[in-house]
């Protein structure tokens, strides 16, 4: 029979490459180029308007700027090494808009283990699927989702409204655009 | 004894309990007043597809309104509010076109390539007379369900309101009107390609093509 931990480093391998310390069968320069064209915003922002546009650190870690509108609300960090000259450790992290230990951005994600894990998740999952040149696969955050709707679940209810209403009035802007113009002759 | 006050309150249950629906405590001319400033904006704004449409109304004649719904010029339904007295009150019957393939227009069966108003429709015309008689804004949340059964609708629908997407009658098969407009204007300067699908007027019972457009 096979040992189990002769199945270790294939899951490792299914994890992918931006989880928590997963190993990329990719050169470190080839891996960090790849991860700062990076600007497509994981789906667990839904449809929120939010924007993300990468930077880079000097020490190989890739910093993505999530903001709405002029206001920045989270950053992605993703840290890399290379473990060898064809292979290249990468680690994610989701933290605050600043480096202050009192940022409350930061402080509600580790208020909040089961949002921070998810939010980790999905943009492992964009790098991963950058890096392995696929679309996103919503399953592989699936399970994350759960446990983070399961452990929110009346903030999210509360919350639905204000979204419902804010969608509803774009909506309607949108609408009512659409006749400004026809009436302009566009 | 209480019984005045019990009597009041038993006449009160069965005014609550309403009249037949469709026939108004009102005369006749106050309720074709109160249906000429009928809220066709909020009817407009509920029961909209992804085709741009306008509403205006003839009438009164022989105590009867009827608004005509056109799009991008072209008339795409029609629909008539007839009032008669009923005693002291006014009764309101709604009538709705019929339909090529049976039935009336927008019934709630009907599937248009580019729809005007959600179906089924005679409900929503109801909601418009009932605001229109107790005098308030037009209000969806009355209309009984299923309220909206038309799929090709809800997605055309969606697409105007993201923003993203134009539709119009005049729509090629699968394209919105930007799209369609890109491909007329890449056929006038390649004439051979073929003359333009102009099947979009009447109902059809499925047709082929993206935005919602094959039968449920």
């Amino acid at each position: 029979m096979r040992p189990l931990t002769s199945l270790l480093p294939a899951l490792a391998l299914l994890a992918g490459c931006g989880g928590s310390g997963e190993v990329c069968p990719q050169p470190a320069a080839k891996v960090r180029a790849r991860m700062a064209a990076i600007d497509e915003v994981p789906v667990v922002f839904g449809s929120i308007p939010v924007t993300m546009t990468s930077s880079r650190r000097g020490d190989g870690t890739i910093v993505w700027r999530v903001s709405q509108g002029d206001r920045s609300i989270l950053r992605f960090l993703a840290h890399s090494e290379a473990v060898d000259n064809g292979s290249t450790r990468v680690r994610v992290e989701v933290t605050g808009p600043t480096d202050r230990p009192d940022d409350p951005v930061t402080q509600r994600l580790a208020d909040n283990a089961s949002v921070r894990d998810l939010y980790q998740l999905a943009m492992a999952e964009q790098i991963d699927a950058t890096l392995e040149n696929r679309e996103f696969d919503f399953s592989r955050i699936a399970a994350a989702t759960t446990r983070a709707v399961a452990a929110n679940i009346g903030e999210i209810s509360a919350n639905m409204d204000k979204v419902g209403e804010e969608s509803r009035r774009r909506g309607a802007e949108n609408i009512a655009r659409a006749y400004h113009e026809e009436a302009q002759g566009y | 004894m209480h019984r005045p006050a019990i009597s009041t309150a038993i006449l009160s249950l069965l005014a609550a309990c309403g009249s037949e629906p469709g026939v108004y405590d009102i005369p006749l001319p106050e309720a074709l007043g109160r249906l000429e400033q009928a809220d066709t904006d909020g009817f407009r704004a509920a029961r909209q597809c992804g085709i741009l449409i306008h509403l205006s109304a003839s009438g009164p004649r022989d105590n009867a309104i009827t608004w005509r719904v056109t799009s991008s010029g072209s008339e795409v339904l029609r629909f008539t509010v007839r009032l008669t007295a009923e005693g002291d009150g006014t009764r309101a019957a709604i009538e709705v076109p019929e339909d090529p393939k049976g039935g009336e227009m927008y019934d709630g069966r009907k599937t248009y390539p580019r729809p005007a108003v959600n179906q089924p429709l005679r409900p929503a015309i109801q909601e418009l007379v009932d605001a229109a008689m107790e005098r308030r804004p037009y209000d969806v949340m009355r209309l009984p369900e299923p309220r909206n059964t038309d799929r090709v609708c809800g997605i055309q629908r969606a697409g105007l309101e993201s923003g993203s997407f134009r539709f119009g009658v005049d729509d090629k098969p699968g394209m919105d009107s930007r799209q369609s407009a890109r491909m007329r204007e890449a056929e006038e300067a390649e004439p051979d390609r073929g003359a333009a699908d102009a099947s979009y007027g009447p109902p059809v019972d499925g047709a082929a093509g993206s935005w919602g457009e094959c039968g449920p």
